[in-house]
Parts: C-alpha cells; sequence; structure tokens
C-alpha cells in the first residue's frame, strides 16, 4: 500500500495536532449545549423524583419513583399518549402524501408559474398560532366557512359543532397540523427531484416505462432517503406541538385532544405539579431519543452508503 | 493502515469530548440550583407580620404584573391612572409588566420560584389562596386598617385566606345574568321581567327561538378553565349541586345530574353553543342575536367595543341585568369574578405597594379615568356623586347582586379540581356516556384531588 508525495502533502495534520485543537475548538460549543440542553434535562430528571409541587414550596421532599408509579395509574396519561400518537401519525401520513403530490405536480412548472411553488409554503412560514386561530374561526360552528361551504353544498343539515365533538375535534386539529406541515414536505421532495438525472427519466420513457413505472422505480428510490428524514422530523415535531392545539380546543372537549404536551403544560403550568409533570417529561423524552436516534442512526447509514 | 490506525485515536476524542461535556453540564447543574430555589423556601407560608419595618430611602419603582394595560384600547386609561398616582407620589414609580390574563398565574408563581417576583400584581379569582400557599404574598394587615375595615365583607372574603386578608379588591366583577329586553320584547314577553328561575328561563328560551331559531338562548361557559367553574357555579347552585362541599368531592349526586342533563339538553337543542368562553358571546350581543348570557360588569364597555353604534341610551334600552335564575332550592345567585391587587412578600416596598393599591381602588380619578369607563365597579360604595358613570342601572344592579355572590370553594387544591369538573361538563355533550356515569366519574376524579 505505497503513498504517493502527492498523497503525503494533501494528508491532513497529525493525529496528536488534531485531537487538542479539535476539543479546544468543541468545547466552548459543548458548555452551551450543557448550559441550555443539558442543565434543564438533568433538573427535570431530577425533578421527577421529588414531590415539586410550586403550590407547597416548604413540602419538597425526595419521591423515589411515585411520580412514576403514579402515571401508571394516571388514565389522563396514557390517554394523553394515545392521542399524540394518533394525531401525529395521521398528520404526518395525510401531509407525506399531499407534500409528495403537490410536489410532483409543481416539478414540471416552469417560467411565471414556477411561482406557484413559493404560494405553497406560504402556510408553513405562517406562525402555528395564527395557524390555530384561523382554523379555531374556521371550524367555528355558528360563524365557520367550512360549515357554511358545508351547508351551501347541502352536505349537512345543521351546523357541525367540529370543535366540541370528542372525535371531529381531534380531526379538526389535524387537519390544521396537515395544512401548516404540509409545504414542509413539498419543499424537501421539490428539492429531492431536482437531483433526478434527466437522462434516467428519458431513458427509462424509451424503453417504454410509463409514468408509473418512472415513479415506483425511479422517482421513489431517489427520495427514499429524504422521505425517511423527513418523516421523522415531522413525526418529533409533531409530538410537541403545542400552539394549533391550545389554540384551536385548549385539549378539549373533554380530553379528546390532549397530547403529551398539553397533559404536560396543565399538571405543571396550572397545578404547578413540577415534580408529576416532569416524570411525564421524561417519558415524553425518552420516546424522543428514540426517534431521534433512529434519525440519527439512518442518516449515519445513508452517508456510509 | 493510516486508517485503521486513527480508529483507537478518534475513539480517544470522542471520550475526551463526552468528559469534557458531561464536567460542563455537571457544572452548570451544580450552579444553577440557587436560581431556581424559592425565594421563600425557608419561612412559613401564612401571615407573618404587618407593616414591614423597611423604609427604603429615596424614590422606590414597584414592579407591577397586570393584564390590565395588555389591551390596547384600555392601557391609555391605566397609563394615565398610574400617571396620576407618579404625580401624587413622587417617591414612587411604578413599572408596568404586561402579561395576558391566561398566563398571569403560571408566570408568577414560575417567575417567584426563579427569584423574579414582582412588587404587586394584578390577581383574581383562586390566584390569592394559590399564592398564598406558596407562600409568595404578604398578609395586609397593619397598613391601613382604617381603610381595610371600610371594604364590605363580600370583597374581603374573596381576598382573605383563614381571616387574613391577602389582597386589596381593585375592582368588583360580579358575573351576572345580562337579558335582551329588545328580543323579549319582539316575541311577546315582558321584557322588564327577566327569569328568576332556570324554569322560567328555559320557557323564554323556548319562547324566543321557536319565533327565531338563529338567536342564541343563553352564553354559558363551557371551556376548560378555572374561570368556566367560577361562572358556571351560579348555574350549578340553581340546580342544587355542589362539586366539591366541606372540603371533599360531592359531584356524584341528583342534583349534578339533573344539571348534568340540562346542560346535554341545552346543546342537544342548539340553545347555547358549547364550547365557548363567556365572553364569546359578547360577537352574537353586538349583533344583537344573544337572548341570556352570563358576563361581568365590563361587558358594556367590550360590546359598544364591538358595535360603535351602540350608545350608552341604546345600550341600556336593550340590555338589562340580573341575578343568574336560580332553582327550586335556591334563589337567583351570581359568580365573581373581581380583581385584586396581591403585594409580594419579597419586595422591599410592601407599603409603597399597598398605598398604590389603595389608590387604584379608591381614588375618585383613578375611579373617573378607569373602573368606570370601562363598566367596572370599585369595591367601596358612594362614588357615584363624583363619578356619574356609575350611576346607570346594571351598576346599579350590579351592586344589588353583592349580596349574592357565590364564591366556589377556593384553595390550592381548587386548581387542580377545576378541570376534572369542565371536563365532565363537556362530555355530557360531546359523548353519548350516561349522565349518571359522567357524575360518578367526575366524582371519582374530585376524590382523587381531595381524598375520599
Amino acid at each position: 500500500m505505497g503513498t504517493s508525495a502527492h498523497q503525503l502533502e494533501a494528508a491532513p495534520a497529525p493525529f496528536r495536532t488534531r485531537v487538542p485543537l479539535a476539543f479546544t475548538l468543541l468545547f466552548p460549543a459543548f458548555l452551551l449545549l450543557a448550559a441550555v440542553l443539558g442543565y434543564p434535562v438533568l433538573y427535570s430528571i431530577y425533578l421527577s423524583f421529588v414531590n415539586a409541587q410550586l403550590t407547597r414550596p416548604n413540602d419538597q421532599t425526595l419521591a423515589g419513583l411515585s411520580n412514576y408509579a403514579a402515571l401508571l395509574d394516571d388514565p389522563l396519561f396514557g390517554q394523553a399518549l394515545a392521542i399524540t400518537l394518533v394525531i401525529t401519525v395521521g398528520a404526518v401520513a395525510v401531509s407525506f402524501v399531499l407534500g409528495l403530490s403537490f410536489a410532483l405536480l409543481v416539478d414540471g412548472l416552469k417560467g411565471r408559474l414556477a411561482g406557484i411553488r413559493g404560494l405553497l409554503l406560504a402556510p408553513w412560514v405562517t406562525p402555528a398560532i395564527v395557524v390555530g386561530f384561523l382554523f379555531l374561526y374556521m371550524f367555528d360552528q355558528q360563524a365557520g366557512v367550512i360549515n357554511l361551504v358545508l351547508e351551501a353544498f347541502g352536505a349537512t343539515d345543521g351546523r357541525t359543532a367540529w370543535l366540541s365533538d370528542s372525535t371531529l375535534s381531534v380531526v379538526a386539529v389535524t387537519v390544521a397540523t396537515i395544512w401548516t406541515q404540509t409545504p414542509f414536505y413539498l419543499l424537501m421532495f421539490a428539492a429531492a427531484l431536482t437531483a433526478i438525472p434527466t437522462e434516467q427519466r428519458e431513458s427509462m420513457l424509451i424503453d417504454g416505462a410509463n409514468r408509473w413505472n418512472e415513479f415506483v422505480h425511479l422517482t421513489v428510490p431517489y427520495l427514499r432517503n429524504v422521505m425517511v428524514v423527513a418523516t421523522l422530523l415531522m413525526f418529533i415535531r409533531n409530538f410537541n406541538a403545542f400552539p394549533i392545539i391550545w389554540t384551536m380546543t385548549q385539549g378539549g372537549p373533554v380530553y379528546s385532544t390532549s397530547t403529551l404536551v398539553v397533559y404536560v403544560y396543565r399538571v405543571a403550568f396550572q397545578q404547578f405539579d413540577f415534580g408529576y409533570a416532569s416524570a411525564v417529561g421524561v417519558v415524553w423524552l425518552a420516546v424522543l431519543l428514540v426517534l431521534a436516534l433512529a434519525y440519527v442512526r439512518f442518516l449515519r447509514r445513508t452517508s456510509l452508503a | 493502515m493510516a486508517e485503521s490506525a486513527l480508529k483507537p485515536a478518534s475513539r480517544v476524542t470522542h471520550r475526551l469530548v463526552i468528559l469534557g461535556t458531561v464536567v460542563a453540564i455537571v457544572i452548570a447543574a451544580c450552579g444553577g440550583t440557587t436560581a431556581t430555589t424559592p425565594p421563600d423556601e425557608s419561612a412559613p407560608p401564612g401571615p407573618t407580620s404587618g407593616p414591614p419595618s423597611e423604609a427604603p430611602s429615596g424614590p422606590v419603582t414597584l414592579r407591577w404584573m397586570n393584564w390590565a394595560t395588555t389591551d390596547e384600547n384600555i392601557r391609555p386609561w391605566v397609563e394615565d391612572v398610574v400617571a396620576h398616582f407618579e404625580e401624587q407620589n413622587p417617591d414612587i414609580k411604578i413599572e408596568s409588566e404586561p402579561v395576558p390574563v391566561s398566563e398571569h398565574l403560571n408566570q408568577l408563581v414560575t417567575r417567584c420560584s426563579a427569584g423574579d417576583c414582582p412588587d404587586i400584581a394584578q390577581v383574581q379569582q383562586n390566584d390569592i389562596f394559590v399564592l398564598q400557599a406558596a407562600g409568595l404574598i404578604a398578609p395586609l394587615q397593619g397598613y391601613d386598617d382604617e381603610f381595610v375595615d371600610s371594604l364590605p365583607d363580600g370583597t374581603v372574603n374573596l381576598a382573605s385566606v383563614d381571616g387574613t386578608l391577602y389582597g386589596v379588591t381593585w375592582i368588583t366583577a360580579p358575573i351576572g345574568f345580562w337579558y335582551n329586553k329588545e328580543l323579549m320584547a319582539d316575541a311577546g314577553l315582558d321584557p322588564n321581567t327577566p327569569p328568576t328561575t332556570i324554569d322560567e328561563m328555559m320557557s323564554m328560551i323556548r319562547t324566543v327561538r321557536d319565533q327565531n331559531p338563529d338567536i342564541i338562548g343563553l352564553g354559558i361557559d363551557t371551556t376548560l378553565r378555572d374561570i368556566g367553574v367560577d361562572a358556571t357555579w351560579p348555574f350549578m347552585h340553581a340546580f342544587g349541586a355542589q362539586p366539591i362541599k366541606d372540603g371533599k368531592a360531592n359531584a356524584n349526586t341528583p342534583e349534578m345530574q339533573a344539571f348534568l342533563q340540562w346542560i346535554r339538553d341545552l346543546v342537544a337543542n342548539g340553545d347555547t353553543l358549547p364550547g365557548k368562553k363567556f365572553g364569546d358571546f359578547r360577537q352574537s350581543a353586538a349583533q344583537n342575536l344573544q337572548l341570556f348570557f352570563e358576563d361581568g360588569p365590563y361587558m358594556k364597555g367590550l360590546v359598544q367595543g364591538l358595535d360603535s353604534t351602540l350608545t350608552d341610551e341604546l345600550f341600556y334600552e336593550r340590555w338589562g341585568v340580573t341575578a343568574i335564575p336560580g332553582g327550586a332550592g335556591n334563589g337567583p345567585s351570581a359568580g365573581s369574578s373581581d380583581h385584586q391587587i396581591a403585594i409580594f412578600e419579597s419586595s422591599t416596598a410592601k407599603e409603597a405597594a399597598f398605598r398604590f393599591a389603595k389608590y387604584l381602588a379608591s381614588d375618585v380619578y383613578a375611579i373617573k379615568t378607569y373602573t368606570a369607563p370601562y363598566g367596572l365597579l370599585p369595591p367601596l360604595a358612594g362614588f357615584e356623586g363624583e363619578v356619574p358613570q356609575l350611576a346607570n342601572p346594571a351598576s346599579q344592579a350590579f351592586i344589588e347582586m353583592g349580596d349574592v355572590v357565590l364564591v366556589p370553594p377556593y384553595g390550592p387544591q381548587y386548581a387542580t379540581s377545576t378541570l376534572p369538573i369542565m371536563a365532565n361538563i363537556q362530555r355530557t355533550y360531546s359523548t353519548q356516556d350516561a349522565i349518571e356515569t359522567i357524575a360518578i366519574d367526575m366524582h371519582a376524579a374530585l376524590e382523587r384531588v381531595y381524598g375520599k
């Protein structure tokens, strides 16, 4: 395994030089991360083992695992976890399909029509709190445009109480979430589509492949990595989504749209039970860590490939 | 060969970086502990002393957390009131810290836990009980006992814990029953005879809505909020229902089932809009589409804000207000949405803070500039001569209502109990669950808060 003079010149600095340098350069960043991320996480883990009721400051004792044991007996926690999964899976799946469809539709747009791409991104840049209010009014039983349209087409015989029905409220919140995050998929897929070589596409069509075959055997393989990465990111984002749900339903009616983040907010900032809220938060963090690990592993595997 | 030689070395780098991170985290964790320790942890909550011995030399600045200045229409009035106080008291400067009303309590508790308490704050409902339990606010005896003794018992009770006063009532705001005289007259009802019982009210709603189904019969708060329970309490009272009684759960009763069934029917018949705050009905009130609804005295100013053609004269021609209808065994009653001023234990200028609180509550300029124009009432009677805006039918009706204001069982546990109460009220119209089951579940949830 010979080494040419050129390779020697281009070789990186000796390892002994690089280790302290890398460490020195990275240390401030790690210090900053430790302060802004590490400390809150560690403190939350600590609080999860404490009776930390802010309204009883003199009664803060170590609780052992009792906060975690209480989770097992708490029907609202299980329900919140289930609702989080339902809304997340629903929103991610539909946004994925819509985002992909729109990306394929706008892929061939040229000239002035290409501006439509920018227009389609508008929901993504709209603040979530604004989206929440927008859909709150759209789904309003009395004055909401959705009921007015449905009535105009004779689809309903009365005005539906979207946000006061246990099932329909979940649908309404999911629709608002889909609206705001579909452009993210569109953006990701549209970018990935530009990477498909035109020659390959043309040669497939010359060989007699139809559009469906082209999509399955050429487009999908090119988009596969983006699909996985975007989906994982959106999964994590939806798990933490708060403003839209809080603005539209405050987690109601009953607890039908109380996701984990809404539940934690209520326990921590309305009931001031930071110990229990931290226990919920730690479990929630564990779920997100699993997803984050999957994301990192996938990224590493694709970069190695 | 070079590549394989790097592997163990990379591992070393990796471990060094991890070690550095862990050390940094530990350092950061240790260093931050004091910042999050509640400031009063060493002192037991509850009455400590009367007037403070502290007397800061020179001008003092009071940090005043409030939501009065979050509304841009109202802010100039409050700023005017503050400016007048500062003119009269050149040794005191007020630094207003606006927070949304929905966020004020959690901001107060969390900020104080981080050692960043304001000197004074605008509070309401259960806040005083939560803040007192947390040991964050100061008792107010001893600053000006003559003034405190002059306050009506009702407002003092709302701001006292175990007989000790912790808040100066700034404004009195019972939640009453507004009735639309025009719509009643149009339907052939006597506009000057509002309903006094739930049965009468339902009969009038039927009469009006049979003629005009677009009218919303009753505006009642069914949101998942603390104030939702406060506002709904008089309606539960009409049925004899009392979900918390003598510090225990009391929701599995025939009276509560009757109330829950009434809510279910109300929504099913389209007589109200579910899931709304009581303030949400002001829009339909401004459009003259609302027959009855619960709201405070501030409703007048807010509805006039939505409809600029609604002069005072037209407003009182259209709207009357009285106590919320009662039931067979219980007479009419009212809720409360009083606002108080609380002074924090950590303040080093409590005397100055008390002076400001007293000024807001009882100074003619403050009442004339903010309280009365907003449609609110001062805690003390007798200002009608100096403040003509208070001499109106609605204010007089609200003053009379003071005797029937119901106070829910406030306390630290109340904050935890409101969610299961309102969630189960929502369950009546958002599910098909049996009413009996809902009452049982509400009771069980309250037992988890108050014990069996």
